[in-house]
């Protein structure tokens, strides 16, 4: 087996569930279909698995860690809820390029909200916190105007950190964002309008 | 390998929300060490913030994603801005890991080891001369640590790590809490990797503590540096011609004293060791 085929194969166990799983239970059809030879593919699934499991793992908890930064009003209202959603949505997902971290958080949020809450798994104000949040990066990243409404954003939700006693559940509001960010500038413009 | 690099002293991988208490302590830090890949295409406030460190400190650009074991090559993109920042700041050298983190489409965004076989010493070792034949500086390699090793190796890390440092003439950045790590969690002894490896070629040193995790020592860059680690330092700094040494600490970050107190014990260390 090439030293080419090794490494995509491992890239693709480290980052794919699914196909560690496959491994495990066919080891065969996971030979046949990546071209390896039958003995590595038994060997792998044999010898290191456990370990290329715990490898995916570790590789997780860095991006989430790496997320939590970047999001630590979302990290504070999810609690403990956060690791487990995170896990959920880093299945499906994964970042790229040198600003991955920052793709990863915005996507996360993309997640809360498009996903979670319309699902009704989280309640919508978080999601959209994560949202207004990540809307900071976003900006931060690629200077430009962005507009955004939201259903369930007040402006207790917005500056939860300063105000953490509140519960911003209780006063649902409309509200449209605005941020504004010129190129070459680092100052951010921002106001917010709460409609009703 | 260029015997006259300077000595740089004793340092940390600068974080930013560590910013305004560098400046405070300004005499207590030799260098700084920066990850390379926070810079690209940086922001205006990333780009003031890499002009204000450049003016006070000597800066040593770390690089995370080269993958230079990718036998596939390397990624253009990446090497044209890493080489650009490189060309940037002038440092004394320059440092990555021999690993690899891309590979057939897929960024993994970890360090992954490699087998220890000849084909991926000579696909490091090509790597390595293309990047080279773009940068003047002296590249330095960082030993990893690993949870796996690929089956199929035609000889041990220390080899591996040696024949590459040879064949290639880069310097060796030793991360001695890697090689503690992986001595424990794969059952060998820290002094058999010294002795087999060139430590002439030991430029720098990165240290910090890690974390147990269901039975593995995992390396988390999150604790004080531990006391075995510390004489593992001690044993490096008396037989190998170090000029810097870099606390890398990432996550869990403690109040800048504890960083402060860490550096004065490395540089003590150091000082005994060197007396």
């Amino acid at each position: 087996m090439s030293l080419a085929d090794t490494q995509r194969l491992i890239a693709l166990l480290a980052t794919d569930a699914s196909l560690r799983t496959q491994l495990l239970s066919d080891p065969l059809a996971v030979a046949a279909r990546y071209g390896v030879d039958a003995k590595t593919a038994q060997t792998l699934a044999k010898e290191i698995a456990e370990e290329i499991e715990r490898f995916a793992r570790s590789l997780i908890g860095k991006r989430r860690n790496e997320v939590c930064k970047l999001l630590p009003r979302t990290k504070r209202v999810l609690g403990n809820c956060f690791d487990d959603l995170f896990r959920l949505y880093a299945k499906t997902t994964l970042p790229n390029g040198t600003k991955k971290h920052l793709q990863d958080a915005v996507q996360f949020a993309d997640f809360l909200h498009t996903k979670l809450a319309a699902e009704k798994q989280i309640p919508l104000w978080i999601a959209e916190l994560a949202r207004y949040e990540a809307s900071w990066l976003e900006v931060r990243t690629h200077p430009c105007l962005l507009i955004r409404g939201f259903r369930a954003l007040t402006k207790e939700t917005a500056h939860l950190e300063a105000n953490p006693s509140l519960n911003p559940a209780l006063r649902p509001r409309r509200t449209l964002a605005l941020w504004l960010r010129l190129p070459g500038k680092e100052r951010i413009y921002h106001t917010y309008l709460t409609l009703f | 390998m260029n015997p006259n690099l300077p000595t740089l002293g004793v340092g940390f991988g600068f974080r930013a929300p560590y910013l305004s208490s560098l400046f405070l302590h300004r005499e207590e830090v030799d260098f700084l060490e920066i990850v390379a890949d926070h810079y690209f295409d940086p922001v205006p406030e990333k780009q003031r913030e890499l002009e204000l460190l450049a003016d006070h400190f000597p800066l040593i650009p770390h690089g995370l994603s080269l993958s230079l074991g990718s036998a596939e090559g390397l990624d253009k993109n990446y090497t044209r801005q890493l080489v650009s920042l490189i060309h940037r700041l002038k440092p004394p050298w320059w440092s990555e890991h021999l690993a690899f983190t891309r590979a057939g489409g897929v960024e993994i965004g970890h360090l992954t080891p490699l087998p220890y076989t000849w084909e991926a010493v000579e696909a490091v070792c090509k790597n390595i001369r293309e990047v080279r034949s773009q940068v003047e500086a002296p590249l330095l390699l960082e030993n990893i640590t690993y949870t796996f090793r690929l089956p199929g190796a035609e000889m041990t890390e220390s080899q591996f790590l040696s024949e590459i440092l040879e064949h290639t003439d880069c310097g060796l950045l030793l991360d001695v809490t890697n090689l503690y790590i992986n001595s424990v969690n794969h059952g060998f002894e820290v002094a058999d990797f010294l002795n087999a490896i060139p430590l002439e070629r030991v430029v720098q040193l990165h240290f910090v503590g890690g974390e147990w995790e269901q039975g593995q020592l995992i390396d988390t860059h999150s604790q004080p540096t531990p006391d075995a680690v510390w004489e593992v330092m001690r044993d490096v700094l008396r037989r190998a011609p170090v000029k810097g040494v870099i606390l890398e600490r990432d996550e869990n970050l403690p109040p800048f004293p504890d960083i402060l107190a860490e550096l004065t014990r490395a540089r003590q260390l150091w000082q005994g060791v060197t007396e």
